[in-house]
Order: C-alpha cells, then structure tokens, then sequence
C-alpha cells in the first residue's frame, strides 16, 4: 500500500459503488479501521433510513395555477372568427330579405309613407338591431369566460 | 396517458389537462424550490411563476429530454433568477475535516453498529443523526443541497442534473464530491456539539 488513507474522493466511490470500485480500495478498507469507518459514515449518510420527507407545498399548488391560466388563444381566436361569420351572414341574409320585401311591395306597403319617414324608421330599426345584437354578443363572451373557468377547475379536481 | 399525447392535447386547447403536468412533476418542483429559496412566501410566488411559464412555453418543448426535466429546468432558472434578483450569490463551501474526525468517526460507528446496545437506543439515535444530517443539509450552499437531493434523494442521473442545472456533466461531479465532503464534516462537527 503506498499511502496511508483513503483519499476522500476514493472513499465515496467506494461507498457508492461498493464492489465495483478498485479492488486496491476493498483491500485497504479491510485492514484501515479509519477509512472503514469513514465509508460507512458515508453510506449511512445516504442510505434509505437517512432519507428527509421530501417537502410539500402548504397550498394547493394545482388550483392555484389553473385558476390563472390563460384561455388558449387558438381557440378564442376560432370562436370569436365563427361569431363574426354567423354575424355577418345574419346580417347579410337580413338585409337581402329586407331589400327584396321592399322592392316587390314598396308600393303596397309603403305609398302613402314619405321617403324621410321611411328613412328614419328605417334607420332606428338598424340602431336597435345592432344595440340588441352587441348586447347578446358580450354576454355570450362573459358566460363563456365563466364556462370556461369552471371548466378548469372542474378538471383540475377530475385529473 | 402518454406524454406525447397529453401536452398536443393541451396545445390543441384542452388546457385543463396541464393539472397532470402540475401533479407528476410538484413533487421535483418542491425540491428544487425548498433547496434554494428560504422564504416560504417565496416560494409560492416562484412554484406558481415556474408552471405558468412552463404552460406559456409548452409548444417549444422538444421532447429531446423527460417532461420532468424540462420543467426541472424552469424551475432552477426561475429560483436562479430569483437569487441574482435578492444579491444572494451561491457560496463556496470551505470546510475542513473535524480536529477530532478520528475519534468521533469511531464514536459513531460504535453508536450505529454496535449490536450490544438495545434496539430501542438503536432507533432514537438514528433518528438523531437523520436530524443532524437534515440540519447540516440546510446549512450548506443551496448548490450543494439541490445536487444532493437531486441525486440521493430523487435518484436523478448526471445527464438529467446536468440538464436541470445547465452544467456540464463533470462539473456536477466535482461539485457533488464537494458537497458530499462538505456534508460530511458538518455533520460530524454538529455530531461533536451534541456530544460535548
């Protein structure tokens, strides 16, 4: 044996890996009671028994998290894409509708009307409408909003 | 569910789904948290920073390493950011052995070996020395904590440390000698206050 101990880096190999470490290491820690008892110190340092409770978070870390995810923005973009097309077909067939009742009855319906009421009428029907229709839209995007939250959370507690 | 499957099913929208992720990795996400960062509030402010930010990057995972890891990954970047941002570097540790290892090396191995005490007496100082050492791990440089927990206690391979950390593979080596060493002597210092 040319030194006297176990170098600190020899005897945590050997702690490690036992028998697959050196066979010089096996010998000198039969017959070195100081470098033996170092290397056990090291395996008792790590060994199962030794083992901390690992550490848990005092929260619940998973419904704090989704509560703040964000609505995936693929998929806001497609919906808010399908409202405008439904919208503006709504809006498009309406106006075709209304045009083609006014063509072929405007003299039946509206002979003893003068153009100025008929504007204003017309005119205050299209500014309902179009009150009526931004009102459904938002509460349509708040209740999914909700939906969606509750969505959330219902799957943070089913996974 | 396969983890393939599981994170395009989240990108596609079914964002309920990443309470999977939170739940199979939290436990990872803990350790590196607890290892680094002292302050309990803290803490809740980052383990909620680090899986938003996992959610926000989830398309650019590449499936080129564990889920787990990835995320491992985000979670010591963020506490890393966190230490730079409250000026508290990471320390070297400089311990020596104990003046009196020999002696108390010897002590120890009596205590822990010796068949002649009751296993009742056995047991209490077991539970004695896993104190020591939990209270010497918490007084070495948050590096070496996390290498250690890393490997002993979450049994993680160099190649997945080294992918957390961002350090070249012998560098977590070296780094885990030296904390094993320095776990080593503090443990044996506390031991000698309690004995004295």
């Amino acid at each position: 044996m040319n030194k006297e101990h176990l170098s600190d880096s020899e005897l945590q190999e050997y702690s490690l890996n036992g028998e697959n470490c050196p066979p010089q290491f096996n010998e000198h820690i039969q017959s070195c009671n100081f470098c033996r008892q170092k290397a056990e110190l090291y395996q008792l340092m790590f060994s199962s028994e030794m083992k901390p409770e690992a550490p848990i978070f005092d929260f619940d870390l998973t419904q704090t998290v989704m509560r703040q995810l964000p609505v995936p923005q693929s998929t806001a973009l497609e919906k808010s894409y399908t409202i405008y097309w439904v919208g503006a077909s709504v809006f498009l067939s309406a106006g075709a509708l209304i045009y083609l009742i006014f063509m072929t009855s405007r003299g039946f319906l509206f002979g003893k009307i003068t153009p100025m009421t008929l504007g204003i009428s017309i005119t205050t029907f299209l500014a309902i409408f179009a009150v009526l229709g931004i009102d459904i839209f938002q509460k349509h995007t708040k209740q999914m909003k909700v939906l969606q939250s509750e969505l959330q959370q219902l799957g943070s507690l089913a996974v | 569910m396969e983890e393939k499957d599981l994170i395009n099913r989240i990108l596609r929208g079914e964002s309920a789904l990443f309470a999977a992720i939170i739940k199979q990795t939290q436990g990872l996400v803990a350790q590196i948290v607890f290892k680094l960062v002292k302050n309990p509030e803290d803490r809740k402010d980052l383990a909620q920073d680090i899986y938003l930010k996992a959610y926000k990057n989830l398309s650019t995972f590449q499936f080129q390493s564990k889920l787990s890891t990835w995320i491992g990954q985000i979670a010591y970047n963020t506490c890393l950011a966190y230490l730079d941002k409250k000026k508290l570097v990471l320390p070297d540790g400089h311990d020596s052995a104990h003046e009196n290892e020999e002696t108390l090396l010897e002590y120890l191995s009596n205590k822990t070996l010796s068949s002649t005490d009751n296993e009742t007496e056995q047991l209490l100082f077991r539970a004695e020395l896993a104190e020591l050492i939990q209270a010497a791990l918490d007084t070495l440089p948050p590096m070496y904590r996390l290498l250690i927990t890393l490997y002993h206690y979450e049994e993680l391979s160099y190649d997945e440390m080294s992918a957390i950390t961002n350090l070249p593979v012998g560098t977590v080596k070296n780094y885990l000698f030296r904390a094993r060493k320095a776990l080593k002597n503090r443990l044996l210092k506390n031991y000698s206050n309690e004995i004295l």
